[in-house]
């Protein structure tokens, strides 16, 4: 796999390219990228034709070892990759993976340490892109010990993990990438672009979702500057892909800085949707918009069914993809 | 006499049972029958969108007025232009009354004359669904076939219970027809009662079709009765009912029964089982189902049917729906989509037989595919004996009839 810089703006922001994947050699990824997150290596609530009416377009998708790792042995047998395997052929090419050392799955805690990682899972799964694991065990109020610890741990497992592959196949890409990992909010997403960061995860639309809300903040050019209020990790470049994770926890985080961010995302369990007939956003092309309005999705997820988070994903994913296209294009044009 | 908003051709009359293909129109689309009719409780096919339901040719599906009309309520829905529009479904939509649903879900459902009395779920007060009430929120909620509130009582139930429901049925169906706002628009269908008693069914058919109706249902079975109990009703209320007029038959939806009621003159059908089953992970195929949450299935890496041409099949893996069926929601779209795909195309098949003069063969296939063991349930057995098929004597009884069909 090749990375390569073509475009550097002012504020460090950066545009690239993907491309020379051994599996997929015609594809070009262009970066700043989204990851697709996927659990059980599926777009949560979409299946492939969903998806397909939410963008026809190539994605590269995150699958996470914990979502997949009682399955390695079943993905083996199958023989073609976990992609083929889930049903993904043809439109969806490419995989990144993060995962934590010890990952707690459905049937309880396994331990994953580098051999057992490239062995089983990465020649099981074969993915075209995948992170070396990672001691991400840490929060904002871990101790500095813990925390370089962590990052001691992290090096060498990126270590080990990239010795293995070069005697795999010794391809390492020179030019390297670099990727950020956590649930990413809009504020932040554009921090992170203009100090250069170039893969980031998609993880935060589902997690709106899983919620019941909807994402509705600006995501075309005519943005507003937040205030800076919060300091980025710092980013390690090593291996293959290495990253510092700031772990933050799902959904009922109560942080000053998910606070801010709620004003960008409606829930449309409030009851305020009832009788609302807009559109979950007015403008918005996708599926859900163009086709309901706030008070029928109001009305799923106040019932539980199921159409409900099928809905808003399909939404909120629209909305995020939108919005790097926004990033990527105001990049290009020096904004 | 007035025009109903529905009219019903008989295309192909099998000369054997007494199945019969025909070509039913409604406001919003045609529908050929028989026909399976997939349900959508509260406003949504639990997991799948529109646009996949149209993709598999569904042509009416069900909403339940007793789960509408609490959320979201006639009233805004009324204000949304009815239910087709709020759901975005502009095919056809059938209402049941909310009378069984009350009945079975709540603890103090009381009966009386004026309708059914119930403590409300959400905040205790007491609560009156009259037949008025409830042809009110169908003509809110907009279905191109409403249901009369009826008395339903449990098919397990004998005495004069059974009576009485009997002739309230018939009265309440009386103040529903008065309190339908709109004929012009929505069809109200009757239900037939009168439990398991041969006499009492017979009343209730005889009254129901002295009223100016567009179609019948045949109620109050598919409860906890036997399955011989079951059939001699069925065979004996579509034996009373007209032919020229559609006959749903209330709450049938596995393949076996779908089979046999169709060669028993039933034209409509509607059951939760294969939406509900593949929630669960299961997946109906022509054996059966599969449960893909089995070990078994691991590293199994055909599609749930080779010869299924859903969109399911043609992309994923039983393997694959292993690792999710019950875990990731995807599942539950996915083997969704399949199952109601089987059962149309089970449909398809036996409309396209009885067209083409072959259902008796169709039968006979069907049957050993399902019981490979020639294990017949012996109901299916005997309810295919009254309508001139022999399961276990092939030859005897359709040579008589090979001439004509």
């Amino acid at each position: 796999m090749k990375f390569a810089v073509y475009l550097v703006a002012e504020s460090s922001a950066r545009l690239g390219s993907l491309t020379e994947f051994a599996r997929i050699p015609e594809a070009v990824f262009e970066t700043p990228l989204l990851l697709l997150h996927t659990r059980g290596a599926s777009v949560p609530h979409l299946s492939y034709d969903l998806l397909q009416m939410v963008s026809t377009g190539h994605y590269m998708l995150q699958m996470p070892l914990v979502t997949l790792v009682d399955h390695t042995k079943n993905v083996k047998a199958f023989g073609k990759g976990i992609a083929e395997f889930a049903g993904l052929k043809i439109v969806d090419i490419g995989y990144h993976e993060k995962n934590s050392i010890s990952p707690w799955t459905r049937g309880g805690r396994k331990l994953i340490d580098p051999q057992t990682y490239n062995i089983s899972c990465i020649e099981a799964l074969k993915p075209d892109m995948f992170q070396a694991i990672v001691d991400g065990d840490t929060t904002q109020s871990s101790s500095a010990k813990r925390v370089r610890k962590s990052v001691d741990v992290t090096v060498k497992f990126a270590g080990i993990c990239a010795d293995l592959k070069e005697k795999s196949d010794g391809s390492l890409s020179e030019n390297l990438p670099r990727a950020f990992h956590g649930p990413i909010t809009p504020i932040v997403l554009l921090k992170l672009v203009s100090k250069g960061i170039d893969i980031l995860d998609g993880t935060f639309p589902w997690l709106v979702a899983e919620r019941g809300s909807a994402l509705v903040f600006p995501n075309s050019l005519s943005k507003e500057n937040a205030p800076v209020t919060e300091t980025l990790p710092s980013v390690k470049a090593p291996a293959v892909v290495a990253t510092d994770q700031k772990v933050t926890k799902l959904a009922d985080d109560n942080s000053n800085k998910e606070a801010v961010d709620r004003v960008y995302e409606i829930n449309l369990k409030d009851k305020i949707y009832f009788s609302d007939t807009r559109p979950l956003l007015e403008g918005c092309s996708c599926y859900s918009c163009r086709k309901y309005s706030r008070n029928y999705v109001h009305h799923l997820t106040a019932t539980g069914e199921l159409q409900g988070p099928i809905l808003i994903m399909m939404h909120n994913f629209h909305h995020y993809i939108n919005s790097f296209k926004s990033i990527q294009q105001a990049i290009k044009d020096n904004e | 006499m007035t025009r109903h908003p529905l009219t019903f051709q008989v295309l192909a009359q099998c000369k054997t049972t007494k199945a019969k293909c025909s070509r039913m129109t409604l406001p919003h689309h045609v529908v050929e029958t028989p026909v399976f009719m997939p349900v959508g409780t509260q406003g949504s096919l639990k997991g799948i969108v529109p646009e996949q339901l149209e993709q598999l040719n569904c042509q009416i599906m069900l909403g339940n007025t007793y789960h509408l009309g609490n959320r979201p309520g006639p009233d805004l829905l009324e204000s949304c232009g009815g239910l087709h529009n709020f759901m975005g479904w502009s095919r056809n939509l059938l209402t049941d009354s909310g009378g069984f649903q009350m009945v079975s879900l709540l603890e103090l459902a009381e009966i009386t004359e004026e309708g059914v009395k119930f403590k409300s779920p959400y905040d205790g007060s007491e609560c009156l669904l009259t037949p008025e009430r409830s042809i009110e929120i169908q003509n809110a909620i907009g279905a191109d076939i409403i249901m009369q509130l009826d008395d339903v009582v449990s098919s397990t139930v004998s005495g004069p219970r059974v009576e009485e429901a009997m002739h309230r049925t018939t009265r309440w169906l009386d103040r529903c027809l008065k309190a339908h706002k709109r004929p012009e628009a929505q069809n109200l269908f009757p239900i037939v009662q009168g439990g398991l008693d041969p006499k009492l069914r017979t009343e209730s058919a005889k009254q129901l079709m002295d009223r100016d109706v567009a179609g019948f249902a045949i109620g109050g079975l598919s409860g906890g009765e036997g399955k011989d109990q079951f059939w001699k009703m069925v065979h004996l209320s579509t034996d009373l009912l007209p032919n020229d007029k559609p006959r749903y038959l209330m709450g049938v939806g596995f393949a076996t029964d779908l089979v046999v009621c169709c060669a028993l003159g039933c034209d409509m059908f509607d059951c939760v089982f294969p939406t509900r089953t593949a929630r669960f992970g299961c997946a109906l195929v022509e054996t059966g189902q599969l449960n893909l949450k089995l070990k078994s299935f691991a590293q199994d890496f055909r599609p749930i049917d080779e010869n299924c041409e859903c969109s399911t099949c043609r992309r994923y893996t039983r393997a694959y729906l292993h690792t999710i069926a019950t875990v990731e929601t995807v599942a539950c779209n996915l083997i969704t989509v399949h199952n109601v795909a089987y059962q149309l195309k089970l449909m398809r098949n036996i409309r396209e037989n009885i067209l083409k003069g072959t259902f008796v063969d169709f039968i006979f296939n069907f049957m050993d595919t399902m019981y490979p063991k020639k294990d017949f349930p012996v109901w299916a057995t005997d309810a295919l004996r009254v309508v001139n098929i022999d399961l276990h004597e092939r030859g005897s009884m359709h040579k008589h009839q090979q001439v004509d069909c």
